[in-house]
């Protein structure tokens, strides 16, 4: 998991590249634990290049959104894969997260 | 047809392993001539066992050892089987969260539970056997190449 970190109108963009899964989501959670605050609550996850998502991924995108919302913030995915945006839909966090099919969308969904 | 077996990979149960257990799936979907979909949907049910068996069955049992990884392309399906020496536990015993938990808000959602979910929900065949003479736990995957009916 690599992960490449920018700000853009505010809103803070992780890029994330290889497999988010037991073994490596505890890099991505860490990662937006140290950028997190009152002041910096709007998140986007560009996830173009990311294959494979699995449950222990899922988890840490949970904690985020949980976190994010209690801060009066939010998260977007971006640029999931089809099999991504499946599971996604399949375990019923498509009412809890808000997609976007690439970073600017999903910018400006949060900077609306 | 004739069943061919491929090669079995063995890993030392840590995280780590998890990738080349999920490379190994892959060669044996393309062998088998899953769709991408079904390809995914293999990798993420065996990933979610073996994720467990490293953090549930040798880590926080105090327990190490190897988790032996065996693909098999039969005529229209792919097998995968998953052997490990760590504490035996047969995950369809396990309870599955409900369509009413999947659809709690973000505040009320639960953290995690989703693993052995997505494994029933994935794979068209799941089983699990205890090998009492051996003391090995074996969970087996199966994929058709066409949707089962």
């Amino acid at each position: 998991m690599e992960i490449t970190e920018k700000a853009v109108n505010g809103v803070q963009i992780l890029s994330l590249a290889g497999s988010l899964d037991a073994s490596t989501s505890g890099i991505l959670e860490q990662r937006f634990n140290s950028l997190v605050s009152a002041t910096n609550k709007n998140f986007v996850l560009e996830m173009g290049n990311v294959e494979y998502v699995s449950s222990g991924g899922l988890r840490v995108i949970l904690v985020i959104t949980k976190k994010l919302k209690a801060f009066g913030g939010a998260v977007v995915l971006a640029g999931l894969n089809a099999s991504i945006e499946e599971l996604i839909h399949m375990t019923g966090f498509s009412s809890l997260v808000k997609m976007a099919a690439g970073e600017e969308q999903a910018v400006t969904q949060l900077s609306a | 047809m004739k069943r061919a077996p491929m090669e079995q990979l063995i890993v030392p149960a840590t995280l780590d392993a998890l990738k080349e257990i999920g490379a190994y799936v892959k060669a044996a979907a393309d062998l088998a001539g899953l769709d991408s979909t079904k390809t995914y949907r293999l990798r993420m049910a065996v990933d979610e066992v073996a994720a467990n068996i490293i953090i549930h069955g040798y880590g926080k049992a105090g327990l190490v050892g190897d988790i032996a990884v065996r693909g098999e392309v039969a005529g229209d399906s792919v097998t995968i089987t998953l052997e490990d020496s760590g504490l035996a536990f047969d995950p369809r015993t396990k309870e599955l969260p409900r369509e009413e938990d999947l659809s709690l808000s973000v505040e009320e959602r639960a953290i995690g539970g989703l693993g052995i979910f997505l494994v029933i929900r994935s794979v068209d065949e799941f089983n699990y056997e205890w090998d009492e003479q051996n003391k090995l736990n074996r969970n087996i995957f199966t994929m058709f190449r066409a949707e089962a009916v």
